[in-house]
Formats: C-alpha cells, sequence, structure tokens
C-alpha cells in the first residue's frame, strides 16, 4: 500500500515571493501536475495504479481557487520565458550543457501548462475526483489546516477532525474512509474523536505498532540541541498487519519501516544519488537548479552540471532494487508467520517531483514493476479490510525522535501557550448570542483564523529556523485577526470600519467556502 | 492625533538608553498636544494602566520567571501587547500611528499595523551586527533577520544619526528616502538635582576630568587612562575620574596602578543620578573617546550640564561634536592626541567657556525634546498622508 500525504499551507494572497504562493505553484508545477499525468498514462496502458492520497482541505481550497488557478498559469509562463532567457544567456556563453537544460526546463514548463489548461481545464481536483470515482485511488482527509493533533487542546482537536471531514464532502461530494493524522502525531484517545466522525483508519508510524527505536526522518536544523531518542518497548506487534483499536471500530495501519529507509536514509536513500538534480543549489539568475548531487560530502561550488538521461538510468535501477526488497522482506514476513504481509509506505506527495526531481519518473517505475511481479500486489485501505487483531499504539510520530519534540520545544513552547489560548478565546466567543447579523460572518471569520493559527507549519519553520520571519509573521497576523474580530463581537460594535475590514479579510484568508 | 507606541523598556525598567528615550520623547509629544499610549512589559507591584505627565502608559504580561527562555518571553509579551492594542484601539476610536521601537516589539508593531491598517513607524536603536560588530551565533541572526523585516515592513524608520542610517541603509536594503534621522534629545532639567550629601568628596584644587559609560574596550578607557600620566606632568591637579561599571573594571584598575597614577584615578563604581550631576558640576573636562559608538548621548549630557567635552571622532560622537566649537575631537585611538585635548582645556580657560556656551546651545537649539518630538510628528504626519494617498489609489 503506497499512501502519499498532501499538504501546502494556506499561502494565497498572502506573499507571493521568496516565501508563500509560490511554495504552492512549485507543488503544482512539480509533483501534482506530473504524478497525475503519470497515473493517467499507467490507466490509459492498463497498468493498475491504486495509490493511497491525503489532501489537506486548506490545499484542497487553494487548488479549488479561481485566483490561484489564474496566477498559477501566469507563474508557468514566467517560467517558460525565464528559462529562455537562461537558453539565450547560455548560448551566448558557449555553455552548451547549460543551454541544453535551460531548453529542457522551458519545454517541462510549457508542457505542464498545456497539461493543466488543456488536458486538466485548470482542474486539478476534478481530475482526482475522476480517479476516485473510477476505483482507481483512493482519497482521505486530515486536519482541516494540517494542525500538530497530540498536543492540541479537545476542542481543537473535534474542529480539526469536523471540518477536515466536512471540507472534504463539500469537494469530493461523498464521506472521507480514512483519515491522516498530520506528521503522523498520535495520542491515545484520538482514535475516540475518529470513530465519532465516522472514520474507518488512520495510519502510525511503525515504532507506534511495533516499538523499537523510531525511525526518525532527518530533520534539519536543531544545530544547538541534542535530542534525546527514546526506544520504545518492544510490543512483538507487526506492521505486517492491520490492527483494530476499541472494539473493532476502527483500523490503524503501521508504516513499515524497510520502505521509508530505502527513500529517507541519508546515507543510502535514493534521492542523494549522484545523478539526481541537486535540490539546494539553483542560479542566482533565474533559480533553476542546473546541477546534480555529484558527491552529497562536497560543497555546492563543487555540483557538476546535471544530465536528465543519466538520471534516467538510475531511476531504472533503483526502481528494481526497491521492488526486490519489497519482495525480500516479504520473504522475510512470510517466515515470521505472515502468509500475506502488508507493507505500507507513507510518504509526502511533495517529496516526488519537487524535492526530489526524479521522483515521479521512480514512482511510475515502480508501480509499472509492481505490476510485472505476480508475487506483488498493489493495494487501496479499504481493499485490505478490517484489521483482526487488537492492538495498542504508542504516542507517537514520524517526527525526529519518534514523538513531540519538532513541534514542542523551547523553540515553540510559547506558540502552543497562544494556540491554546486562542482556542479559549472562541470558544468563549461560541458560547455567547448575538443580536447583529454580522455577528455569524464575524464568528465563522473566528473560526478561519483559528484553524490557521493551529497549522502545525508556524511550528515547524520556528523549530528548523526555515522562513521562520514568514512563519512568525502569519502567526501573529492570525492571532491578532482573531482578537479583533472577537473584540468587536465581545463588545457588540460593528462600525463601518469593521464590517468593511471584516469584508476585506474575508477576501484574504477566504477558504473553506462552505463554512 | 492618536499614536500608539510599543516598547520594551519604559522607566522604571531601564536595561540601556531605550527606556530614557521613550520616557523623554512620549511626554514631549504629549507636551505638543500629541495623545500617546504606550504598550510596555509589566513589572510587579505597577499598575496595569496609569497616566504619567499626559502619556498613557499600559503594562502587560509578567516579568520574565527565573529560568525562563528570552525569546520566549519576549514573543509572549508581544502577543499579549497586541491583545492589549486591540482593545486600547477600540476605546480611542482607532489610533493614527503606530510606533514600534526596535526589534523587541517587531511582531506587535508589525501586526497591529497591518490588521488594523494603521501606517508603522519604526526607531532602530541600534542594530544586533552593530552591536556585537558581527552576527556570530543563531540567536544573533535570527535577531538581525526580525530587525531585517521590521525595517523593511515599516513605512519609515527613524535612526539617531547618520551613521545608523547607513548602518540600516547597508545592512537591510532599506533606500534611503525612506530612513529619517533624528537625534537623541537631552533634557538639561533633568542634571540639575544634587545629592545631599556626595557619596566621595572632590577636593577644592582638583582639576577634575570625568568619564563616564560602560568599562567596555570600545569606550576607549584604556587609553584615557595611558594617557593620564603625560595629562599630570603638565597639570598636576588634575584628576581623573571614572564613572560607571562594566566587565574590565578590574583589569582598569590595575592599568592605573601600572601606570603609577592610582591616586589621581578614582573609580566610582555605579553611579546615582545625584551623584554624576555632582561630579559634572565639578568637573574641568568630559572626556569619551570611544573607538565605536552609534550615537553618543553621553556628550549631549555633558554639554547639557556646561562641561566642555573631548570626544574620539567616530560613529554618533564625529557628528554631534564641531571641533573646536562645541568641543575637541580626537583620531580615535590616539593617547598623544588625548593627552594634548586633556591638557589644552584644563588650561585654556578662554576655549574651554567658548565651547561650553556652545555645547550648551547646541543641546538647546538641536538636541532639544521640543525640536525632537515636532520632527517626529512631521514623519507621523508624512506616513499618514502617504496612507491616505494610496487609499485614494484604490478608489
Amino acid at each position: 500500500m503506497l499512501m502519499l500525504h498532501s499538504h501546502i499551507p494556506y499561502v494565497k494572497r498572502q506573499g507571493r515571493w521568496p516565501f508563500g504562493e509560490v511554495w504552492l505553484f512549485e507543488a503544482m508545477a512539480e509533483t501534482y501536475i506530473p504524478l497525475l499525468n503519470s497515473l493517467i498514462k499507467l490507466n490509459d496502458e492498463g497498468v493498475n495504479a491504486p495509490l493511497t492520497f491525503s489532501f489537506t482541505p486548506v490545499l484542497l481550497e487553494q487548488l479549488n481557487s479561481k485566483y490561484i488557478k489564474h496566477e498559477f498559469v501566469e507563474y508557468l509562463q514566467e517560467r517558460e520565458s525565464m528559462a529562455g532567457a537562461d537558453e539565450r544567456y547560455y548560448l551566448s556563453t558557449g555553455e552548451n550543457e547549460y543551454a541544453r537544460l535551460a531548453a529542457y526546463y522551458r519545454a517541462y514548463y510549457r508542457d505542464i501548462r498545456r497539461d493543466f489548461e488543456i488536458e486538466f481545464d485548470r482542474n486539478i481536483i476534478q481530475v482526482l475526483k475522476q480517479l476516485q470515482n473510477q476505483g482507481r485511488i483512493e482519497i482521505i482527509t486530515t486536519a482541516a489546516t494540517h494542525a500538530y493533533l497530540p498536543l492540541l487542546d479537545q476542542a481543537g482537536l473535534e474542529t480539526q477532525v469536523y471540518w477536515g471531514k466536512e471540507l472534504y464532502n463539500n469537494v469530493f461530494d461523498r464521506e472521507p474512509e480514512g483519515f491522516w493524522l498530520p506528521e503522523c502525531g498520535y495520542f491515545q484517545g484520538i482514535e475516540d474523536i475518529l470513530i465519532k466522525n465516522g472514520f474507518k483508519y488512520f495510519f502510525v508510524d511503525s515504532h507506534a505498532i511495533e516499538g523499537g527505536k523510531p525511525i526518525g526522518i532527518s530533520s534539519h536544523g536543531f544545530p544547538d540541541e541534542e535530542i534525546e531518542i527514546e526506544t520504545f518497548a518492544s510490543t512483538g506487534l507487526s506492521t505486517y498487519r492491520p490492527y483494530t483499536l476499541k472494539d473493532n471500530q476502527i483500523t490503524v495501519f503501521g508504516r513499515n519501516a524497510m520502505v521509508s529507509h530505502q527513500v529517507w536514509s541519508a546515507d543510502y536513500g535514493y534521492p542523494g544519488d549522484e545523478n539526481y538534480r541537486e535540490f539546494h543549489k539553483h542560479s542566482m539568475r533565474s533559480g533553476f537548479k542546473y546541477w546534480k548531487v555529484t558527491d552529497r560530502n562536497q560543497a555546492m561550488d563543487k555540483k557538476q552540471v546535471y544530465n536528465p538521461e543519466e538520471a534516467q538510468l538510475k531511476i531504472k535501477q533503483q526502481s528494481w532494487h526497491f521492488v526486490n526488497s519489497l519482495v525480500n522482506t516479504a520473504k522475510n514476513a512470510a517466515k515470521l508467520g505472515f502468509a500475506s504481509p502488508l507493507i505500507v509506505g507513507c510518504y509526502d506527495t511533495e517529496l516526488f517531483g519537487h524535492w526530489w526531481w526524479e521522483g515521479v519518473d521512480w514512482l511510475e517505475a515502480v508501480i509499472r514493476c509492481i505490476n510485472d511481479n505476480p508475487s506483488l500486489e498493489l493495494v487501496l485501505p479499504t481493499q485490505v479490510g478490517k484489521g483482526r487483531h487488537e492492538a495498542q499504539v504508542f504516542e507517537s510520530s514520524w517526527g525526529m525522535g519518534g514523538k513531540h519534540y519538532v513541534w514542542e520545544n523551547t523553540e515553540t513552547a510559547w506558540m502552543w501557550d497562544i494556540i491554546r489560548q486562542s482556542g479559549r478565546e472562541f470558544e468563549a466567543l461560541k458560547s455567547r448570542t448575538y443580536n447583529q447579523e454580522l455577528a455569524d460572518v464575524a464568528l465563522s471569520q473566528a473560526l478561519k483564523e483559528l484553524m490557521l493559527i493551529q497549522s502545525s507549519d508556524w511550528l515547524f519553520m520556528v523549530s528548523n529556523n526555515l522562513t521562520r520571519d514568514y512563519a512568525m509573521k502569519r502567526f501573529f497576523e492570525h492571532y491578532a485577526k482573531l482578537l479583533r474580530i472577537s473584540n468587536s463581537l465581545q463588545n457588540d460594535s460593528f462600525d463601518e470600519t469593521f464590517s468593511e475590514w471584516l469584508n476585506r479579510i474575508q477576501y484574504e484568508d477566504d477558504f473553506f467556502s462552505c463554512l | 492625533m492618536k499614536v500608539l507606541m510599543f516598547s520594551w523598556e519604559y522607566p522604571p525598567h531601564m536595561v540601556g538608553g531605550l527606556g530614557q528615550h521613550v520616557f523623554d520623547l512620549s511626554r514631549f509629544l504629549a507636551q505638543q498636544g500629541i495623545t500617546v499610549h504606550i504598550i510596555t512589559p509589566g513589572i510587579e507591584n505597577l499598575l496595569g494602566y496609569e497616566t504619567e505627565n499626559g502619556v498613557h502608559i499600559h503594562r502587560v504580561g509578567i516579568s520574565q520567571k527565573e529560568g525562563e527562555d528570552f525569546k520566549s518571553w519576549t514573543f509572549t509579551f508581544n502577543s499579549e501587547a497586541i491583545r492589549k492594542a486591540v482593545s486600547v484601539n477600540s476605546q480611542v476610536g482607532g489610533f493614527d500611528v503606530v510606533h514600534s521601537h526596535d526589534w523587541l516589539v517587531a511582531y506587535a508593531g508589525r501586526s497591529v499595523a497591518k490588521i488594523f491598517e494603521i501606517p508603522l513607524v519604526t526607531t532602530i536603536h541600534a542594530t544586533e551586527h552593530g552591536r556585537n560588530i558581527g552576527l556570530h551565533n543563531r540567536m544573533q541572526m535570527e535577531i538581525n533577520e526580525i530587525e531585517k523585516n521590521l525595517a523593511l515592513d515599516s513605512s519609515r524608520v527613524i535612526c539617531c544619526s547618520q551613521y545608523m542610517q547607513d548602518e540600516v541603509c547597508n545592512l537591510f536594503g532599506r533606500p534611503r528616502e525612506d530612513l529619517r534621522i533624528i537625534p537623541n534629545g537631552v533634557d538639561p532639567d533633568l542634571f540639575t538635582s544634587l545629592p545631599v550629601t556626595p557619596r566621595f568628596d572632590i577636593g577644592d584644587d582638583e582639576q577634575v576630568v570625568f568619564f563616564i559609560g560602560r568599562l567596555v574596550p570600545e569606550k576607549g578607557v584604556w587609553q584615557l587612562i595611558n594617557c593620564f600620566p603625560e595629562v599630570l606632568k603638565a597639570v598636576p591637579q588634575a584628576k581623573l575620574y571614572i564613572g560607571g561599571r562594566g566587565p574590565q573594571k578590574v583589569a582598569l584598575e590595575k592599568l592605573a596602578r601600572e601606570n603609577g597614577i592610582a591616586d589621581k584615578v578614582y573609580f566610582t563604581g555605579f553611579i546615582a543620578k545625584e551623584d554624576r550631576n555632582y561630579v559634572y558640576n565639578r568637573a574641568k573636562v568630559a572626556v569619551f573617546p570611544s573607538l565605536y559608538e552609534p550615537f553618543g548621548i553621553v556628550a549631549l549630557e555633558a554639554m547639557a550640564t556646561n562641561t566642555p567635552v573631548i570626544v574620539g571622532n567616530v560613529g554618533g560622537l564625529a557628528e554631534i561634536v564641531s571641533d573646536g566649537f562645541n568641543g575637541l575631537k580626537v583620531s580615535p585611538g590616539s593617547e598623544e592626541e588625548l593627552a594634548a585635548a586633556i591638557i589644552k582645556l584644563l588650561t585654556d580657560e578662554k576655549l574651554a567657556g567658548n565651547l561650553q556656551d556652545n555645547g550648551y546651545q547646541t543641546v538647546k537649539s538641536v538636541y532639544s525634546w521640543e525640536v525632537i518630538a515636532s520632527s517626529t510628528i512631521e514623519v507621523y504626519n508624512e506616513v499618514i498622508k502617504s496612507i491616505e494617498r494610496e487609499a485614494k489609489i484604490i478608489i
């Protein structure tokens, strides 16, 4: 089973570049569109590609937005002409390898624009919907704005799960069956809320089920602190089968450690191959990436020019290698008594294409190999069905250290105070009655601001010291907006200035149209 | 006009010169008819709200807890300040300008200005890069980043000197036309109170040379002590008073002994306001031979007490003093020039008198809080107009 989790924070009308909307455009151009192209192609060829996706509602709403669609097309045009300018520049300097690569990018953005405008009719959601309605893929939901659930207050939890379900429903016209816990963040009790909202299954990291050492995907930053990695008690359970919780009411899938390591390991993970495109080095002129990893231990100025054909060879080799590891893992599982073991791979969707440029091609190659191998079958969660064994799951996440450290540490402790304070603020507002007609509008805007404050993205960026100022600015702005609305509601003061302002921020923070 | 100010320091919470600055600026703005509300951190046993000199003071949040992370405390204060600002803003019927001082209140200033669509004016008193002569760790880089984004997000940035303006312009890339230079000010009235009984006695025959400041290398105290034997050769009654604390005090005392002038150098340690005024009252000359100085308020304080000054020709000091007119300038680090200048002022009474008179006039005309408050109001008017213009374009 392959579970791809897709998320971009709410960035619409919150700055374009270097931080903001460009994050969404990159994910669309480098991951979502190429990946869907790939799935469509496989389907046309009769190759089975049953992938499981989760999309945060806040991402779905942005993909659905007319404004974003329009700006995205402009972005693609800009990229295309920028690549053209690079091409002319490199031809003039006689750097033909670079010129060839610039032409490759020019064609790439031209094709993506054609696909988006013509094949997709500017509607990524529609394509997803079709694939799901044909039973080819399964789409589940997650917390409304990607809140980190284990540390949230009860009301916040309920809000995030409930709106995660409702907003999915609004977009896909059906009830979501599964729930993706953001960052695999789990604590005992969350299943009660999921059951209450009708969810049938969710996912956790390996050590949540099996115990032992967490995989703890490598996290950048944290130079000042050493964290202690807890080893969880060994349970004797295995992620080769799904488990059930609370008297069979909900199923939990555990992420497989081996398939995670193959992709994420800093030492031997696939994306770090010397022939693949280097993510971290880009042209100062245009932002395009012209270099290959070359040697991971070497400095940035030692990188050599990227060659897409060379990379293609590596993709083939690595997809065979991956499928071989699957077969071997299954054999080992059989020795342990699992006749048809389940292997669950969970990844961020944006890893494929955006972070790992060759990732979409690799995934396509893996799917083909699995189809060619009679001993393997790619499945959807609903095909697996319910777990039959009851399990106890550890409080955990897939972040570094296996627990909450990435989102709760000395850098972010004050943010949690504000998040909880905001929750109390909103609950107090909700419990009052209002005479003003505008109060309903104000109240639902307050809920949007609260949910934006709860996004785990701000915590992550502050922890990792990445685009930290952008995150703090957004965090404080949404908090200030919530307080202004709250102040007006409490004083029953809806003057003209306030209602005009409310109009404007409805436009600024205008996701969750059904709310 | 209604102005909302965010400041990390306000009396009695004073760490550096920021608290004094905000105290003086706000009361002189109030004198000129501006409504000023200040939001500043809470202090135990002080009221959450009071008015002082016509200024409204709101204290929010609690003082730093033992062991609490400084950044956490700062950002929590910012969130409390936003909460207070939201309610005060509706009480006063909307502010016209938000004015923030330094990075510690950056997020309160930026988000309140943004949410209420009010222009933001920021005073950058010093930069992290300048304070540390470079950025050497994660914390310093983070602060630099916050300062930069604050400078870029404000409608106008006020700096206290040409020197600071250059720094803000070069470090943060904010164009010069968006920066305004308004110097710090000194209120001569604050330098008149004298102690009932001074903590130490200054003999009638002593020719007092006075230094006051933190005892750190960049202030040039080293050079001052080294040149003093030369001064004593020409003026045996000269005596050096060194006021202030600092990490180098012990080393400086040792240096005085090594120079054989221990009995001619008196370290006052921390010096209370009245005792400081007492020394100024008796001083023949005040010396600030700094090697680095963004503004140099001490030179103005000396001028306000009618004491002739000698300063290092550096940073803001170089801008305040015009050589031979309202003070003497020496090359930073030069002990020979320093000794010569001190001897000159101890022996040439006419020159000393001229410098003293012109110095006092400088304080009264350029660095008076009345003038500074008016210049600040001009900046406020400028940003209010620019917002109105923007609004018209949208329509």
